[in-house]
């Protein structure tokens, strides 16, 4: 496929014209996001090549009804916000509302994770097991073992829906430890040094992942 | 703060108003509210006043004859016994107290839930599929499409008569008296290993019955329902009494045999006792 059907010269960048049509074509046909790993072993080029092809296809689409977007650790075709009243009406859904609850146990297990259920709701200071479980089966949190506590609580991760969900490249795109330490200090008028929204469970994580 | 009212007279003639409201998500929210409210700081907690609002909240809620909640009523009794601290003299010697200032360690769970509140707006002011962006299929959340259809026609009743017969022509399940039931993890593994990676599937009849003991076959089934509470794999029957297909979900490095309930780690290489490998894959 890299060999030439190209009636036009290779762009300044490089890229060649086929390979950016062709993860376009991947794309739209997968719906879900696509690894840089998936489109390097289908398109047969090595990783570099890939990102570079994408980024002159996300160029290429900015500003059209479907831009490509980096999501869950790779590529996904997605309507512009601008149409999405529109897309809406076409597939007859009313825009999808979480609970301020359910959006509370997403943030504390996005943060906090590896997690368990008494870490939510200390933080929540109210009883979460229900909006967890609806959670879980919504796909967008997973159980990721027990923590080496008594009792043996089970611990929570987000997922890839998870990420998808919320339009996130990766769990690091949350606003980090530091923007939210610098969050931290104008609430309370002096720089806090992290408190609840870290410490134990961090260390926990540390503790059960060696 | 927005109280929805609504008119419920048409149960009774005296004035009687439902009240929905999801503005106070447990006793820490009305707090932060009150405290907000009264713009206090929140390191110099002036625990008399804030026990006072709360309380006076309280029976404002019970005078519009709100049922209150029984985690208002703990906080309610945590603030009271905090104030009751401040107001009373201390004993010269400390009573087996923590080293913690009560007040403090409040004022703490008040920050971190001030912060977990904001966390949560910011993540949902994002762009969201299927509320600003759309894919081109939606992502599946609270799939419940599936479930038992009936649907049986002659030809389905023919085909259930037949499995039927078949599966009476199935090898009689060996049995073996041993001390030792099969191993749940061994039964998780194989199973896992049956259906290959992710996405691969199976028919959940087949693979028991491929099973040589009774025991493998119970344990090989229970360990299929937990996997399916953990997500990991995805069981669906299309109709009563149909075949059951298995999906896997968990890839190899997100399987943490440590979830499953009633798991004991192996101590010793005994527990590699049985090897049974199943005869099928992808069905």
């Amino acid at each position: 496929m890299s060999e030439g059907v190209l009636d036009f010269p290779s762009r300044p960048g490089g890229v060649d014209e086929e390979l950016v049509f062709a993860m376009e074509a991947l794309l739209f046909a997968s719906g879900k996001p696509v690894s840089a790993d998936k489109l390097s072993s289908l398109l047969g080029v090595g990783r570099s090549e890939i990102v570079q092809a994408a980024r002159v296809l996300a160029q290429r689409r900015a500003g059209s009804g479907v831009v490509v977007e980096r999501i869950a650790g790779g590529w996904q075709l997605r309507t512009s916000p601008r149409f999405s009243a529109l897309v809406r009406e076409l597939r007859g859904t009313s825009p999808r509302r979480l609970s301020k609850a359910a959006l509370e146990v997403l943030a504390a297990v996005a943060y906090e994770q590896p997690c368990t259920r008494g870490d939510v709701e200390a933080l929540r200071g109210v009883d979460s097991g229900g909006v967890m479980k609806s959670l879980l089966e919504q796909g967008l949190l997973r159980v990721a073992g027990r923590a080496p506590v008594p009792g043996r609580p089970l611990v929570y991760r987000t997922t890839v829906d998870f990420l998808e969900l919320f339009s996130l490249p990766d769990i690091a795109a949350l606003p980090t430890l530091e923007e939210r330490k610098a969050l931290a200090a104008t609430e309370s008028g002096e720089g806090d040094p992290v408190p609840a929204l870290r410490d134990d469970a961090a260390q926990r994580a540390a503790a059960s992942e060696e | 703060m927005q109280l929805q009212l609504q008119d419920d007279s048409a149960l009774s003639d005296d004035t009687r108003w439902t009240i929905h409201t999801d503005v106070f998500d447990g006793p820490l929210d009305l707090l932060l509210y009150l405290v907000r409210k009264e713009g206090i700081d929140l390191l110099k907690l002036p625990l008399a006043r804030i026990a006072d609002s709360y309380l006076a909240y309280l029976d404002r809620l019970r005078a519009m004859n709100l049922g209150i909640a029984a985690d208002y009523l703990v906080m309610a009794a945590e603030l009271v016994h905090l104030k009751s601290l401040e107001l009373l003299p201390r004993p010269p010697t400390p009573v087996e107290e923590d080293d913690v200032d009560p007040r403090e360690e409040l004022a703490r769970r008040l920050r971190a839930h001030a912060r977990l509140a904001e966390l949560a707006q910011q993540l949902d002011e994002r762009p969201q599929v299927d509320r600003e962006v759309h894919v081109r299929q939606p992502v599946e959340l609270g799939d419940d499409r599936r479930g038992v259809r009936t649907a049986v026609d002659a030809f389905g009743l023919l085909d259930t008569y037949y499995r039927l017969l078949q599966r009476k022509e199935a090898p009689p399940p060996e049995v073996r008296l041993s001390s030792a039931g099969p191993d749940l993890g061994a039964c998780v593994t194989r199973l896992l290993a049956a259906l290959g990676g992710p996405g691969g599937r199976g028919e959940l009849g087949q693979m028991l019955r491929s099973l040589p003991t009774r025991a493998d076959r119970v344990v090989t089934f229970l360990a299929s329902l937990e996997m399916a509470r953990l997500r990991w794999i995805d069981l669906a029957q299309e109709q009563h009494l149909g075949p059951v297909t298995v999906t896997r979900h968990v890839a190899d490095d997100e399987v943490d045999l440590s979830a499953i309930v009633g798991f004991d780690p192996p101590d010793g290489p005994e527990a590699e006792g049985d090897q049974i490998t199943l005869p099928l894959g992808a069905s």
